[in-house]
């Protein structure tokens, strides 16, 4: 299920549209569908937003399978000194 | 008027090793730099004669002592490659500089390579190391807990441009530059204010305006005064302040966009008072306002966002490259993605989230939350922004994006391939990376400005290079061809 996060401690979050699959539409409509005859958009929009969440799913999937293990240890462990 | 400018950069990449409790990162770094091509590796001296990193560019020289490592460890942290690039061990850290490049295009490819050469040294090290454990690398600048390492970029100015006119005009730009630079960090360190997500991994470490220092108290316009070439003619301009970044565009953008800032500092084109009544401040607001909608006070009272700043700065170069046909050959396509990406930035910056760093991160970031029911205090939300940095192919998370056709590229593997072997043509990198195939027994030592031979015989014969503009593949071809021994080369230099 997917739910839509809200950051209200962070006023300057809240004026972030869409962060994740609203806004992959809205780029879409935007930027490369633009020229597109606006009867024929709708349908299409919806088929592009299913076909982008899928896409999005499975490289959610992907960054699950590469995820170092351990996430808590692994962080805590990275200490780097100071350099340049 | 300026006509051409060399760049480079220099990357200081962070590393642990998996599974030991006693990682040492000076040893690992030095075991790095010394398994990239182990068995064609040259043994010669990084030249330090010609160094003089306490040089201040206001005019002080500091008295501090500097450590010339002694001859055997000057060999074993020092590598110089054949594509003309240094790989080093710099304090804890292993470090890329680039070969000097004439143009952005040049400057991505040789970053992009050196992140494989990375890659490479990493497998070879793996190889001497206990079984069960492995060298990790990332390409990031601060390890989540209050430690920055570098990303430096270099930009050979005019010394006749007044260096006052440089902090003035460049201080606004570097600020603003970061909504379209940043490399994006999960939360905030250096005893700042907390917040969930920033555009920079840097910003938080900034505390002056101006100085000499890299490591602590940083100033946003460092003054390193070491130009490695003819120090009447010219300025190294060392850029502290950027974020290393993984997206070619990303890099890019930030290189290609500061390169044509400085070209029009340095011809007097940037008239506009853009100052800020507090650089350090604003600085750290920009990179906490991913709405990029905040506006930032200047010194004359007027209030503008960093995307107005950029636009002010846009504004200019469009006239700049208009009344300069012989500019730099990527101005006008800069030019271009520069101002596509100022509109998407003012309308959303979500839309960014195929070329920008900070908002591919973001993007990735808040669908893994959607999708996991998990939030910015998730460890596994701390280990991605960590390992969107790893070189690694298979695990690093840009390259899982780049893979699934999530990242827009500037360039193909095959340019970077190619620029792991060979070097840029048209500066001095050329006549270094071809000594350095041509002539490997014979060199004893090597800087950016000079090389110096052992022809067996008589005194180490060193050749300077002062001018990074000649040295190139047109100067020298020749030269180069008709010298079948470094010997041959010397007589012909000096006849």
């Amino acid at each position: 299920m997917i739910t839509r996060r809200l950051h209200p401690s962070e006023h300057a979050w809240a004026g972030i549209p869409g962060c994740a699959e609203g806004g992959q539409q809205q780029v879409r409509r935007t930027s490369e569908t633009q020229t597109e005859n606006r009867g024929a958009d709708a349908a299409n929009l919806t088929e592009q937003g299913e076909k982008l969440q899928d896409d999005m799913d499975a490289l959610i999937d992907e960054i699950d399978e590469v995820l170092e293990e351990n996430a808590e240890e692994f962080v805590k462990n990275y200490v780097q000194r100071g350099g340049e | 008027m300026a006509s051409s400018m060399i760049i480079g950069s220099e990357t200081e990449y962070g590393l642990t090793v998996q599974n030991d409790p006693e990682f040492d990162s000076i040893a690992t770094a030095l075991l790095l730099v010394n398994s990239y091509n182990a068995d064609q590796s040259l043994k010669l001296l990084w030249d330090y004669d010609q160094e003089d990193p306490l040089v201040d560019a206001r005019g002080f020289e500091l008295e501090d002592e500097y450590d010339i490592p002694d001859q055997q460890d000057n060999m074993a942290i020092n590598k110089v490659l054949p594509n003309g690039a240094r790989f080093y061990v710099d304090h804890a850290h292993p470090e890329f500089s680039t070969p000097e490049c004439s143009n952005v295009l040049d400057l991505l490819r040789y970053e992009k390579a050196g992140e494989r050469i990375l890659n490479l040294s990493r497998i070879g090290a793996n190889q001497l190391l206990p079984v069960g454990r492995s060298v990790i690398i990332y390409k990031n600048n601060s390890d989540q807990k209050g430690n920055s390492y570098g990303y430096h970029e270099n930009y050979l100015m005019d010394r006749r441009t007044p260096f006052q006119t440089i902090v003035e005009r460049f201080t606004p730009f570097l600020i603003s530059r970061q909504i379209f630079c940043g490399a994006g960090k999960v939360g905030s360190e250096n005893g700042t204010d907390y917040v969930p997500y920033q555009i920079s991994q840097r910003s938080d470490f900034f505390e002056t305006e101006i100085g000499l220092d890299t490591m602590v108290k940083r100033p946003i316009i460092n003054t390193r005064d070491e130009p490695h070439a003819d120090r009447e003619r010219y300025r190294r301009l060392h850029v502290i302040i950027g974020d290393a970044n993984m997206s070619e565009y990303t890099t890019y953008l930030k290189v290609g966009t500061t390169m044509l800032t400085l070209h029009m500092i340095e011809d007097g084109f940037l008239t506009e008072d853009l100052e800020l009544r507090n650089p350090v401040r604003a600085l750290q607001a920009v990179s906490r306002d991913p709405t990029c909608k905040l506006p930032v006070q200047l010194k004359n009272g007027k209030q503008l966002t960093a995307v107005e700043m950029q636009w002010c700065f846009h504004e200019a170069a469009q006239r700049y490259v208009a009344t300069h046909p012989d500019c730099n050959p990527t101005y006008p396509d800069i030019l271009v993605e520069w101002g596509a990406v100022l509109e998407r930035l003012a309308a959303d910056p979500m839309q960014l989230h195929r070329e920008i760093d900070w908002v591919m991160k973001l993007h990735l970031l808040t669908n893994y939350m959607d999708r996991r029911t998990s939030d910015w205090d998730d460890p596994r939300i701390a280990m991605m922004d960590l390992q969107y940095h790893d070189v690694r192919p298979d695990k690093g998370l840009y390259h899982v994006l780049e893979r699934s056709g999530a990242a827009r590229r500037m360039l193909t593997d095959e340019d970077i391939m190619r620029s792991m072997e060979e070097p840029p043509e048209d500066t001095r990198a050329y006549f270094r990376g071809q000594c350095l195939k041509k002539f490997k027994n014979q060199i004893f030592g090597v800087n950016w400005d000079s090389i110096s031979f052992n022809l067996g015989e008589g005194p180490i014969k060193r050749i300077l290079m002062e001018e990074p503009t000649r040295g190139t593949k047109q100067h020298v071809e020749q030269l180069l061809e008709r010298s079948e021994t470094a010997a041959d080369l010397v007589a012909n230099l000096t006849t």
